[in-house]
């Protein structure tokens, strides 16, 4: 494996009694990686982020972290590793602070400037010593990458850092985690619902649906393997069957009086030479550029399989 | 990260734990309600003298050291094992219903070590609150009730068959040596707390197995028609903590029922940790 290969799983698996969670999950996330971990509720992202962490127990496979094996020595693996695993946990009655310095502990102690750092870093100076309790839960979730900065880390894992955030408190987070990778180059492993999140802080990504791989590579890479192309036409129904029958061609959407297309092997002239040959008025023909969400969404409905 | 760490961490949330403050809330309110039954039965015994001192002056029965041994007895069956029991069934449990668990264990920690040291601390929180309680009655007894030798009689402690004494002095040792026996005795309830705490993942619902287990196992233990069965429970062997006042320590029997508690505390936890370290956190 790379040295430049900051977490590797391979083969990785879990079993829930005859459930499959995961299976046989092989990833790579390298150093400077932001890493979008894409998958619909229940395809396994939140096990896969448990079995890196040793929370939960794989059922085969294996997990390396900055080249060493989670099973062998699962505290040499992890002591370079922040996370937030879902809803960041806090002692309630606690203040920020006492938290922090609980957290800061664990990973062998964090001296009171680092703390006032990364609390600035969050946008929590000022508020350190109110208890947990009162905190919004945007500031719960800064205080949880808080205290996954902790450790200096290597890797950060984050799991839906903005679910249940307004669309302010989720830009905020947006916002963070571009700093940290900006001005820290820190690699993070990101798992989000928001797309459109992703697309914007993301070089590479994986999308898992049931338990198993779909894709894995650059955003781009994801989004140009085909083109799409949108073809304003007259009879629509008539140019939709028209088109169905041609080779290269599968008809995506329709609208009022266009169609979008997916073409293979074949380019957009082509095809209005094709409509033009068979009497149809061709008023637009467009590229169309896919955004996440539409690769993401055709790729769990089973589409199809392009593991890279 | 060491494993003092861990022991000085358990020790900062156990002091910021507000069930802490609530246990030993009702050891006080429990003292206040035995000083009130004391006090109305001396009242009763001494023809209507109403107050301790004039209580104890009248026969030797009545002394604040005879009072903090029933009310230590008695708060050792109703009111310690549910004070302990709060702490213990949460100490794993609670930190999963929080979230903490995951957050603690995503770091270089290893499970033994949590559940050894969260185990550790909740022995010494045991021991103080015990030796914090048996203080405390043995100075309200003092203040308020009077001081004098240990008197035995035959009746609900059990002790003794016929009516003896031991001597202030070796009385008060014996109280110092009940806080050891006694804590003892509340780590097999701290261990099966313990294990109800890594098997779930509520804490009210580890608390309330841990107590239940015990009051059931006490009650039917002092029901006439599971005397053949009783011996097996481990309740009959916590009660050995009481044998220290005896006016002859019954040393054999106290270290056979203090090794039997000993099994008790170290299998339970054993299972404890295997299961801990075998389960998977989806909390």
């Amino acid at each position: 494996m790379s040295s430049d290969v900051v977490l590797a799983t391979d083969h990785l698996t879990k079993r829930f009694g005859k459930r499959t969670a995961v299976d046989r999950l092989s990833l790579e996330v390298r150093r400077g990686d932001v890493f979008g971990f894409l998958g619909p509720n229940g395809a396994g992202k939140s096990t896969t982020m448990r079995m890196i962490l040793g929370l939960v127990h794989p059922s085969g496979g294996s997990v390396r972290i900055a080249g060493v094996d989670t099973a062998r020595d699962r505290r040499a693996a992890l002591a370079r590793v922040g996370s937030v695993v879902e809803k960041p946990g806090f002692y309630l009655h606690l203040s920020g602070w006492e938290n922090l310095a609980i957290f800061a502990s664990l990973g062998g102690g964090a001296a009171r400037a680092r703390m006032e750092e990364i609390l600035e870093v969050v946008g929590l100076r000022g508020r350190e010593h109110d208890p947990v309790a009162v905190y919004s839960h945007g500031m719960r979730q800064r205080l949880g990458i808080a205290q996954a900065l902790l450790p200096d880390p290597d890797l950060i894992l984050l799991d839906e850092p903005g679910d249940g955030l307004d669309p302010r408190g989720s830009r905020e987070i947006r916002q963070l985690i571009r700093c940290l990778t900006d001005d820290r180059r820190l690699t993070i492993f990101l798992s989000s619902h928001f797309l459109h999140e992703v697309e914007q802080l993301c070089n590479r990504v994986a999308i898992l649906n049931r338990g198993g791989l779909l894709y894995q590579g650059t955003v781009e890479g994801l989004m140009t393997q085909e083109s799409h192309l949108r073809v304003g036409v007259d009879r629509v129904q008539e140019a939709r069957e028209f088109l169905a029958a041609l080779d290269g061609v599968s008809v995506l959407f329709e609208d009022v009086d266009a169609l979008t297309l997916r073409l293979s092997g074949v380019q957009a002239p082509w095809v209005n030479e094709q409509l033009v040959g068979k009497g149809f008025r061709v008023h637009q023909l467009a590229a169309v550029r896919e955004t996440l969400e539409t690769v993401f969404l055709r790729l769990t409905a089973g589409e199809a399989n392009i593991a890279a | 990260m060491g494993f003092w760490t861990l022991i000085r961490l358990e020790i900062m949330k156990l002091r910021r734990n507000r069930a802490v403050a609530l246990g030993l809330g009702s050891l006080v309110a429990f003292l206040l309600l035995m000083l009130w039954g004391f006090y109305s039965y001396a009242s009763r015994q001494t023809g209507g003298l109403s107050l301790f001192r004039e209580a104890a002056e009248h026969p030797t029965y009545f002394n604040g050291l005879l009072f903090s041994l029933y009310s230590v007895y008695f708060a050792f069956h109703f009111v310690m094992p549910v004070v302990v029991a709060m702490i213990a069934g949460a100490q794993i449990s609670g930190e999963a219903h929080g979230g903490t668990l995951r957050a603690i264990l995503s770091r270089p920690v290893g499970r033994a070590e949590l559940v050894v040291s969260k185990f550790l601390v909740t022995a010494l929180y045991a021991w103080l609150v015990l030796a914090a309680f048996i203080a405390l009655n043995l100075l309200t007894g003092f203040v308020l009730v009077g001081w004098g030798d240990l008197g035995l009689y035959p009746g609900p402690l059990g002790l003794v068959d016929e009516p003896g004494s031991i001597a202030r002095n070796e009385a008060l040792l014996r109280f110092g040596m009940a806080t050891l026996s006694g804590t003892w005795s509340l780590l097999t309830l701290i261990a099966l707390a313990f294990l109800f705490s890594v098997i779930v993942d509520t804490p009210v619902v580890s608390v309330t197995a841990a107590i239940l287990v015990y009051l059931i196992l006490t009650v039917i233990g002092r029901v006439e028609f599971f005397s053949d069965i009783k011996p097996y429970f481990f309740t009959t062997d916590m009660d050995f903590w009481r044998v220290v006042f005896k006016p002859e320590i019954p040393w054999r029997e106290l270290a056979w029922s203090a090794m039997r508690c000993g099994a008790y505390i170290f299998g339970l936890l054993l299972v404890a940790v295997v299961l801990f370290e075998r389960r998977d956190i989806t909390t």
